[in-house]
């Protein structure tokens, strides 16, 4: 019996998508309602069309937020992704949070989605990211592997607004996501992370400019 | 800096935090020794995004959390280097981004994040960081706290609550790094003071 952590259906429980385009400049903020009151840990995956990636999660909800990796931000035009991981701290949290995108960009494209995930730690054990203005973007290869059961392997990548259609993720060892999520201008694949694998993820994508990747094992 | 020298306690596990090194804190980008162990480090920069890319033969790095990636406001990145390669060469590594960038190489952390918090502000010189929700009961763990503030405003100093061992202390002209053993199932938080009030961006993290 395959007692993993991610084996089987997806289990995302709950799932609330958010996507504006034309935020004012300065401290956007977006608000997710969940279709139901969360209990496990919840990651949070979001784009942004400048620097830097959803930078601020407000503890509206009963959990409290940690700051992941985010891909990108360098402030020479490339969007970002950003990864964030909610622990619950109340007996009755709500069903609503508030995230802030990158300041001072201009108008933008911002998307955020939150997944709720039993067993998610909110650990993160490895990462590598690439910034891009080809139509195909590469993950930096893991130099060692992660020997650590019941870990999950995300990629996230953010595109100029109407890149993240077209687009294709195929895995080096063959992999199949779990998970996908697509939006206008982010998408997410999540895949169960085979521990002491090495895995590279290739993505073709419809847009040649402000293009930024990342992948990340997290437990 | 009062950190113990051990690398192997008595039966035979490693010291964590044992025989730190600081590798040459500098506002460039080359480490300043050889490394061999796992690096914990941090790049500041006054304002804008800090810490955007790396190359290094025989580590690899990679940007586990990011103090405040505002355009406004100073940033604080957190950075962990694994060894990679058997031989490394310290004139390999670069790091670009950042104004500021520190590196401790110590014994017995393997660079896995297990919490990590922002926090920050753009009209006030102290700020004390937010506490874990949870304690954390396991052995062996080190919690870090990065500062980053205005350009060439000073650097700012922290006070942790009660408990925490020193393993290294390093201070720069806009920003500053703590490291200490983490206390099992405690919840920890620094007060930070700085010269500027504005563009202060901080992060704290428990690390295995």
């Amino acid at each position: 019996m395959d007692r993993s952590l991610y084996a089987g259906p997806p289990r995302k429980l709950t799932i609330g998508q958010t996507y504006q385009s034309g935020i004012p400049n300065n401290s956007p903020q977006r608000t997710i309602t969940f279709t139901n009151v969360p209990q496990w840990p919840i990651l949070v995956l979001g784009g942004y069309d400048s620097p830097a990636g959803v930078w601020d999660v407000q503890q509206s909800l009963g959990y409290e937020w940690l700051p992941g990796p985010s891909s990108g931000g360098n402030g020479s035009g490339a969007g970002s992704s950003s990864l964030w991981f909610g622990k619950r701290t109340s007996s009755s949290p709500s069903k609503t949070y508030n995230a802030q995108g990158g300041a001072g960009g201009g108008t933008g494209f911002e998307e955020i989605a939150a997944l709720e995930m039993p067993g998610l730690r909110g650990e993160v054990l490895w990462q590598g990211q690439a910034i891009g203005t080809s139509t195909t973007l590469v993950t930096p290869q893991p130099k060692r592997g992660v020997f650590v059961p019941g870990c999950l392997f995300v990629v996230l990548g953010r595109w100029r607004s109407g890149g993240a259609s077209g687009f294709s993720v195929s895995m080096s060892n063959g992999q199949t996501p779990f998970l996908t999520l697509m939006g206008n201008i982010t998408i997410a694949y999540l895949y169960r992370y085979l521990p002491g694998s090495r895995p590279v993820a290739t993505v073709v994508y419809a847009r040649s400019v402000f293009a930024s990747l990342q992948a990340v094992v997290i437990r | 800096m009062a950190a113990p020298q051990t690398l192997f306690m008595p039966d035979g596990r490693v010291c964590v935090g044992a025989q730190p090194r600081v590798l040459a804190p500098q506002a460039g980008a080359t480490l300043g020794k050889v490394p061999w162990r796992t690096i914990i480090g941090m790049g500041a920069k006054g304002s804008a995004n800090a810490a955007t890319g790396y190359s290094h033969a025989g580590y690899e790095w990679f940007f586990a959390g990011q103090g405040t990636p505002s355009n406004l406001w100073g940033d604080a990145t957190l950075l962990v280097g694994r060894r990679v390669g058997p031989d490394v060469a310290s004139t390999t590594a670069s790091f670009t981004g950042a104004d500021q960038y520190v590196f401790v190489e110590m014994a017995g952390i393997r660079g896995q994040v297990l919490w990590s918090h922002i926090n920050n502000t753009n009209t006030a010189t102290t700020v004390t960081t937010t506490a874990p929700s949870y304690g954390f009961n396991e052995a062996g763990l080190i919690f870090v706290a990065g500062a980053a503030t205005k350009t060439v405003a000073g650097a700012p100093s922290g006070v942790h609550s009660a408990g925490l061992l020193p393993i290294a202390d390093v201070s720069q002209t806009i920003s500053r790094f703590y490291v200490w053993r983490y206390v099992p199932g405690t919840r920890p938080t620094v007060a930070w003071t700085c010269p500027s009030a504005q563009n202060n961006g901080f992060i704290t993290a428990i690390i295995r």
